[in-house]
């Protein structure tokens, strides 16, 4: 086994006995424990209940299952609710946390036979565009440890960059899949909302949270996919809806696209970067396989970076009311009224970021601000979602950047938060959309990866995985690997 | 930042709650769980008697 095989290869691998899960579990867990100390991608390793899992599956494959997924070590972003083990949604609130119960999506892939190895590092409730603001310390990018990973989910990007493991589960509510996933030069998706159920997954904004798989191929991406999703009747906005492609997607792989697309460039996501060499140079690797490419226009581009701030901030503002140090979670010591026990309890939990979104959202929400802030917030999201929808009668997928630049300096933004809430001007329009995006490695800036971002209609998830799955067959940006990680 | 939304016209537009503009399912009103709440208790800072003990409020 290598460290950079894929989840599908090394499916193959136990599947002919070249190795036990227990083998392979064993040296992811080795692997991590080396490399932890240098990246700090992970908040827990799991050792103890990864090699239980992996001695189930062991057992079960000995007795005839040959599930494509029995016995494949991945990692969860810890902000997924598992039974028995330490969810801390990268704050010091949840730093004690154990959850009674299990995510949808924890369990979904538990009964495939997936074994979680561990938790990954992340920004505190999801809040961030680098990974610096998770209580467990800032994560280092497997390309360059003095630069970030991106964010939120930083640490599963930084451990599928390194190798440590195949596949991550993430969740993007403004990006926090897409931008990770193109800082650190790997492939992540963020499927249609409610096509991923959010029972169990802490909330950060629930009109636009979602989860999705971060892997090093789109092949990857689909398989994690096919395991992730379906209805759930425990989350009131699950899709209830068939799709036979989704269903087969496991334990067949990726359709071979069979037809030439036309692709949309909106305009507004292009300028004269300089970082954007590689995805002029994917447009050009796109129309070589037969695709056309035409401009089009979503005139409402520019707004979408403060309405997401406002709807995300006023829903985190509420989300985040329920840590009020009784029920569970961090309570102050000795606290000498209620009154204190909820002031002091919220005042030492939570971080700076989280602080402001919440003080954010609650202002926007008040009386005599709710209409010129939250409302005016929700008006403009239907224009951008109706942008995205006059654009898809034109063109069958879109193709833009995924983020302006590669991954920046730790502490280069951290004074900057408009700056660094621009990080996320290319991936938050179709968060507010609803609609499912993908980013790919397409090339480098200074040596750094950079991503590219491509976006469908509403549960078209299966024409991102094919028209990524072609273009990783044509190119090998999804091949190039950091060096010396371990 | 925030205050460039003003620009925009929003005359005649609904605001968009769900972002495939659809409503939350409903269920019936049946029970579904019988949860165990010594368990989902081991966590609370303070407990007594299956009730969260905070500070007292009535002198």
């Amino acid at each position: 086994m290598s460290e950079f095989s894929s989840l599908r290869e090394m499916s193959a691998d136990l599947a002919k006995g070249a190795y036990s899960s227990v083998e392979l579990t064993q040296a992811h867990l080795e692997r991590i424990q080396t490399a932890n100390a240098a990246l700090n991608c992970f908040i827990s390793i799991n050792a103890e209940s990864a090699l239980a899992a992996a001695t189930k599956a062991d057992q079960q494959r000995a007795q005839g299952d040959q599930r494509a997924t029995l016995g494949l070590p991945f990692a969860h972003k810890d902000i997924f609710c598992t039974r028995d083990i330490l969810t801390t949604a990268g704050s010091k609130m949840l730093s004690n946390f154990v959850a009674p119960y299990d995510a949808t999506v924890v369990s979904n892939m538990a009964a495939a036979g997936m074994i979680s190895v561990g938790k990954t590092n992340m920004d505190e409730f999801a809040m961030g565009s680098s990974n610096e603001n998770s209580f467990f310390g800032t994560v280092s990018n497997p390309w360059d440890h003095t630069r970030v990973p991106g964010g939120s989910s930083g640490g599963s990007a930084a451990a599928v960059a390194a190798g440590l493991v195949a596949g991550a589960t993430g969740t993007d509510t403004g990006g926090s899949i897409r931008q990770p996933a193109a800082l650190c030069g790997i492939t992540g998706l963020k499927p249609t909302y409610g096509r991923v159920s959010r029972y169990g997954m802490i909330a950060f904004a629930s009109s636009l949270d979602q989860a999705g798989p971060m892997t090093r191929t789109a092949e990857d991406a689909a398989l994690m996919l096919g395991v992730m999703a379906g209805f759930d009747p425990k989350d009131s906005t699950s899709s209830e809806r068939h799709d036979d492609w989704l269903d087969g997607v496991v334990a067949n792989g990726i359709a071979v696209l069979d037809r030439p697309l036309t692709i949309g460039l909106p305009r507004e996501y292009f300028s004269d970067n300089p970082n954007f060499g590689g995805i002029e140079a994917a447009k050009t690797e796109l129309e070589k396989m037969g695709h056309t490419l035409v401009d089009v226009s979503l005139p409402h581009t520019e707004s979408a970076v403060p309405v997401y701030y406002v709807l995300a901030s006023a829903e985190a503002s509420t989300n985040l009311s329920r840590y009020d140090g009784v029920r569970y979670g961090h309570r102050c010591e000795d606290p000498q009224s209620l009154q204190d026990l909820y002031e002091r309890s919220r005042e030492e939990g939570f971080g700076a970021e989280v602080k402001r979104r919440i003080l954010t959202g609650t202002y926007t929400l008040s009386v005599g601000y709710f209409d010129a802030y939250y409302l005016k917030a929700q008006k403009i999201r239907r224009l951008i979602s109706e942008d995205f929808q006059r654009a898809f009668t034109q063109v069958d997928v879109l193709l833009a950047p995924t983020s302006p630049t590669p991954a920046f300096e730790k502490n280069q933004l951290t004074d900057d938060h408009v700056a660094m809430y621009q990080q996320d001007l290319f991936t938050v329009p179709t968060s507010l959309a609803g609609l499912p995006a993908m980013s790919l490695p397409c090339g480098f800036s200074n040596g750094l990866p950079m991503g590219m971002q491509l976006i469908a209609p509403a549960f078209r998830e299966d024409l991102l995985l094919e028209l990524a799955a072609q273009y990783q067959r044509q190119t090998d940006w999804h091949l190039k690997r950091p060096e010396a990680v371990v | 930042m925030i205050d460039t939304m003003q620009a925009v016209n929003t005359d005649g537009v609904e605001p968009l709650s769900h972002p495939l503009d659809t409503t939350a399912r409903l269920r019936s009103d049946e029970v579904t769980e019988h949860p165990d709440p010594a368990h989902f208790q081991s966590g609370a800072p303070a407990t007594a008697d299956h009730y969260y003990v905070v500070p007292r409020v009535v002198e």
